[in-house]
């Protein structure tokens, strides 16, 4: 029976608080499932994620983890300090597509932005994580305008040239026969 | 003779470089943005005197709502009329940005821009909030206006892309069980449900990644851990003993969270919890988070 009262005494310390921060930071972004980022074979471009702490109630730190498209997306994966009141801290991630890839190829790219709080050691504590997901989508290479003309003005400039060498060609040939002629 | 062979051969490639679709008479031409770039659209109205709106929208590029609250979106606008910039309604100029199956967003008085007049345009500055739970995607800018010798409303329109955003306030700060006695069952929280609001503009699943809870230092048996097998959740109070059940840093979800005005009731869910089963060889001591890390609420 002692046995049993002691046990019961113990068995108290056994509850669960979950304690823990109202997590408020946020994350935004110019590319979701829906509105792809197109990139051409060969191209590379930095991209900008967006953390906010506007309507928290401290400092957050965000973990940064990136999760799916390692092999055309790097991010510098730390925690991410961000103080009360940030409307606009950026995350950059470069992407860069291979020369080889074929046009249509589509790459998932995931990142994780996990609020890394305090954790008294004394129960459960909540979070708050989002998963930002993405596709890269490789499109054909856009010629640039202004190379393409300026491609085209070389191909008249060689024409032109190549024109005036058949024009002097000509010219000496016809001195050539006046001078035949004259002597 | 030879003057006539030049002249021949110069006309001929005027000609036929002429005929090609870009020649080296472009190199005098303008220099064209590339396809990316943002431009200017200009529309005008003929049969009255041609008048014009140019909406600049060149800084309304990576555009991310704010969390919780209005973001005010600034952009110029230039009124360009032949007969005189007096001749321009400053007070009409009015603008808005429209998207398919959400509310528009409107300005109806853009402001005279001091200082930037010149003799037949003048520009105007507009600012048109947006708020956290209005729709990512393409939005519609149209800024109209009205001349003032013959009435004439002039409209224009072009876009600009507003972000998705991910943020959640979760209000319940603390969630306690009662006291657990080994082998007890479906045991609820007893000051859930925790209370989620959406404070962005993204709506999908809402996940709940719980970890397995293991000894603090300075408990008895440190090995020792409580399963998060043994808890389940649901959006639905009551029904927390027979909803989703939990499995280790795994993502589970209990329901969807969608946009919406939180003020007015939108975009809210909650989770509430249970301990569907004590293990009875489990020893009776404290378990928590801190060396297995905290469960986490996931979109």
């Amino acid at each position: 029976m002692e046995e049993k009262i002691a046990f019961l005494v113990l068995s108290s310390v056994l509850f669960l608080s979950l304690i823990g921060f109202v997590d408020s930071f946020a994350v935004g972004s110019s590319y979701w499932p829906e509105n792809s980022l197109n990139m051409a074979p060969g191209e590379t471009k930095i991209i900008d994620m967006r953390l906010q702490n506007i309507v928290g109630s401290e400092d957050e730190n965000v973990r940064v983890v990136l999760e799916k498209g390692k092999e055309i997306a790097k991010v510098d994966e730390k925690d991410y300090f961000i103080p009360l009141g940030t409307s606009d801290a950026k995350v950059s991630i470069q992407i860069s597509i291979p020369e080889d890839i074929t046009v249509g190829t589509k790459y998932p790219v995931t990142l994780s932005f996990t609020g890394v709080n305090s954790n008294s050691g004394e129960g459960v504590s909540l979070g708050v994580s989002y998963n930002v997901d993405f596709d890269v989508l490789i499109v054909p290479k856009i010629p640039n305008q202004y190379e393409a003309n300026s491609n085209l003005l070389w191909l008249v400039v060689a024409l032109v040239l190549a024109v005036l060498v058949i024009l002097v060609v000509i010219l000496i040939i016809l001195a050539k026969k006046k001078n035949k002629k004259i002597v | 003779m030879v003057m006539k062979i030049v002249l021949v051969v110069v006309l001929c490639v005027i000609v036929f470089s002429g005929m090609a679709s870009a020649n080296f008479l472009d190199w005098f031409r303008d220099i064209r943005l590339s396809p990316n770039q943002p431009k200017n659209v200009s529309v005008s109205i003929v049969g009255v005197q041609p008048v014009t709106i140019i909406i600049h929208n060149q800084t309304l590029i990576g555009i991310i709502p704010n969390q919780n609250t209005f973001l005010n979106i600034n952009f110029p606008v230039t009124m360009i009329d032949p007969n005189g910039a007096n001749d321009l309604n400053d007070s009409s100029v009015q603008a808005n940005f429209s998207r398919s199956g959400e509310i528009t967003r409107k300005n109806d008085s853009c402001s005279l821009i001091s200082g930037q007049n010149t003799a037949l345009s003048k520009n105007y500055s507009c600012s048109i909030s947006m708020w956290y739970f209005d729709g990512a995607g393409d939005w519609s800018i149209e800024v109209v206006g009205r001349d003032i010798g013959n009435g004439t409303i002039i409209s224009n329109t072009s876009s600009f892309s507003y972000g998705s955003l991910k943020s959640i306030e979760v209000s319940s700060e603390e969630i306690t069980f009662p006291a657990l006695i080994p082998g007890a069952t479906n045991v609820n929280a007893n000051n859930d449900p925790t209370f989620i609001n959406n404070t962005g503009n993204w709506g999908g699943a809402l996940n709940v990644r719980g970890v397995d809870l293991y000894a603090p230092p300075g408990q008895p048996v440190p090995s020792a851990f409580f399963g998060v097998g043994n808890f389940s959740i649901s959006h639905i109070s009551g029904n927390e003993c027979i909803g989703t059940a939990l499995q280790n840093a795994t993502d589970k979800s209990s329901t969807n969270i969608n946009r919406g005005n939180v003020s007015a009731g939108f975009g809210q869910t909650n989770v509430s919890y249970c301990i569907t089963g004590v293990p009875s060889s489990l020893p009776a001591q404290q378990y928590s988070t801190a060396s297995g890390g905290s469960w986490l609420i996931n979109i």
